[in-house]
């Protein structure tokens, strides 16, 4: 069966960990964690996951950044995005979902409903 | 000797001050035209009749009607504040004064009482008053505003340094969860507790962030009787009120308007929880729905001029209840933040504050009138256009 693959890049190690070890609870998911911008761009190149959940306010390089370097990569630029941030102004969320055309969920979020985001994403790009 | 008569045409012509004589019984015996023009009597209509006839009956003196015959002719008066009634009733503010005058063998006296009409001193000084208290108003309001401002920009701040951790808590909740089996039922007992008491405290920063006003409006055309609908069924789910009746009045041809939903029914949620929280020992509460157009034009908070004007379209939504009344002492103070009235379980004294920071941002307004014991109606108007 073809393996769902995801890349988490968040500066909260410990939240990375907890989302890794809820996705592969499920045997189908593969998940890999980068803990800033530029690690998590040079793994996306790398690993090439199904989707990215990316947080937005990192220390470096912010998600919006890495953002805007994955959509400009032809190596990334198909890799569905999800912005998951505790920052819950309308101004970021307007940026994501106007400018990228990408999902943003606010934290905190239960592993449940953060999985039926991840399928719901693969499903519309055709996953 | 002269006679009273024989100076009375010398008090009209010279005498700018109204004045009259009085005597020993305090019965008036000469008025000038000054003061007759004061009172608005004709020539003749007050000689012969008691002093007090021209004195208010004004709390806001130590002279009058009630005292003036026993006070006059008692010794000189000088420069007190009293209030002469005239004659179609208005009360006109002077500052008296008299003397009494014996004659030779100091066997017979009158009284000579003057007044100056005071009423243009005493309206510059109300006006200046209610310019002072305006600008008390404003200098209060605007401590008021940065104050909030501060506390918004440290909410918002705290929000999302809470919200990370709690998202960490969350997962890690979920994880042991789904590791342990149902079996174990007091294991999944406790990550339940520890679940619920996650998603409060986020809820709790949920709301300071509505507090800090850092939430923008997501305005779509919608049907404010179906929030309202909503917003009953969200206060039924949580709450048992077997003793209180909600009776409901839409009215069904309001027309659409653009609105958050969920912040307005979190308004209407706020305000219904209100009023049932207002009559623990039952009652009723009416909500009611309606669209029409001002009367008047209506100021908007921090005493904006004109916010609405007469003959805007408006929809107004009002929610009644039986209840307990606010406080007159309280009034006042509704809508400050952290300001309840339900003591240290009742609320965190923030619901009405944000509710109205919700409303005008949709630049809207909410008034509140209330009867201590007999209940309280919050009103709401939005543009209808």
């Amino acid at each position: 069966m073809h393996k769902v693959k995801i890349l988490i890049i968040d500066d909260e190690e410990n939240f990375c960990k907890l989302v890794k070890m809820n996705l592969e609870l499920d045997r189908n998911y593969i998940v890999e964690i980068a803990i800033d911008g530029k690690k998590g761009i040079d793994l996306a190149k790398k690993f090439k996951p199904n989707a990215i959940i990316l947080d937005i306010m990192m220390p470096k390089m912010s998600g919006f950044e890495v953002l805007g370097k994955l959509k400009k990569d032809s190596k990334t630029i198909a890799i569905p995005v999800i912005m998951l941030s505790a920052k819950e102004d309308m101004d970021s969320q307007f940026k994501a979902a106007q400018l990228y055309d990408e999902l943003y969920l606010v934290k905190p979020i239960d592993a449940h409903t953060l999985k039926g985001k991840i399928e719901e994403v693969l499903s519309r790009r055709g996953n | 000797m002269f006679e009273l008569k024989d100076i009375k045409d010398s008090l009209d012509k010279f005498v700018i001050d109204p004045l009259m004589v009085v005597d020993a019984e305090k019965n008036i015996c000469v008025v000038n035209e000054a003061l007759r023009y004061l009172v608005g009597y004709k020539e003749g209509e007050l000689v012969g009749k008691k002093a007090e006839v021209i004195f208010a009956d004004s709390e806001k003196s130590i002279l009058r009607k009630s005292n003036v015959e026993k006070l006059i002719g008692t010794g000189t008066i000088l420069n007190i504040e009293t209030y002469y009634q005239a004659k179609d009733g208005r009360e006109v503010p002077v500052l008296f004064s008299s003397s009494v005058i014996h004659d030779q063998n100091d066997k017979d006296a009158l009284i000579v009482c003057t007044a100056r009409d005071i009423s243009e001193r005493k309206r510059v000084e109300e006006e200046l008053r209610a310019a002072y208290e305006q600008i008390k108003e404003a200098q209060d309001q605007l401590v008021q505003a940065e104050k909030l401002n501060a506390i918004g920009l440290l909410a918002s701040g705290v929000a999302h340094e809470v919200k990370n951790p709690l998202g960490i808590i969350i997962q890690g909740i979920n994880y042991l969860q789904a590791k342990f089996p149902d079996s174990e039922v007091d294991v999944n007992s406790t990550f339940s507790m520890m679940m619920e008491s996650a998603k409060r405290a986020n809820g709790i920063v949920n709301t300071l962030l509505d507090f800090s006003k850092a939430k923008k409006l997501e305005l779509k055309l919608e049907d404010i009787n179906a929030i309202l609908e909503g917003a009953l069924e969200l206060v039924k789910a949580n709450i048992k009120f077997e003793k209180i009746n909600i009776n409901i009045d839409k009215n069904k041809n309001i027309p659409h308007i653009f609105v958050d939903k969920n912040r307005l029914e979190q308004v209407f949620v706020n305000l219904i929880m209100n009023a049932i929280q207002a009559m623990p020992k039952g009652g009723k509460i009416f909500i009611r729905s309606y669209d029409k157009n001002l009367p008047e034009s209506k100021q908007g908070i921090y005493g904006r001029n004109d916010y609405f004007k007469a003959g805007e379209r408006v929809l107004v939504v009002e929610i009644t209840d039986t209840g307990e009344g606010i406080p007159p002492a309280a009034f006042k103070k509704l809508f400050n933040p952290f300001f309840t009235t339900k003591g240290l379980h009742g609320g965190s004294g923030i619901g009405l504050y944000v509710s109205r920071n919700i409303i005008d941002m949709h630049k809207g307004l909410i008034e509140i009138k209330s009867t201590e014991g007999k209940g309280t109606k919050v009103i709401i108007f939005l543009r209808a256009s």
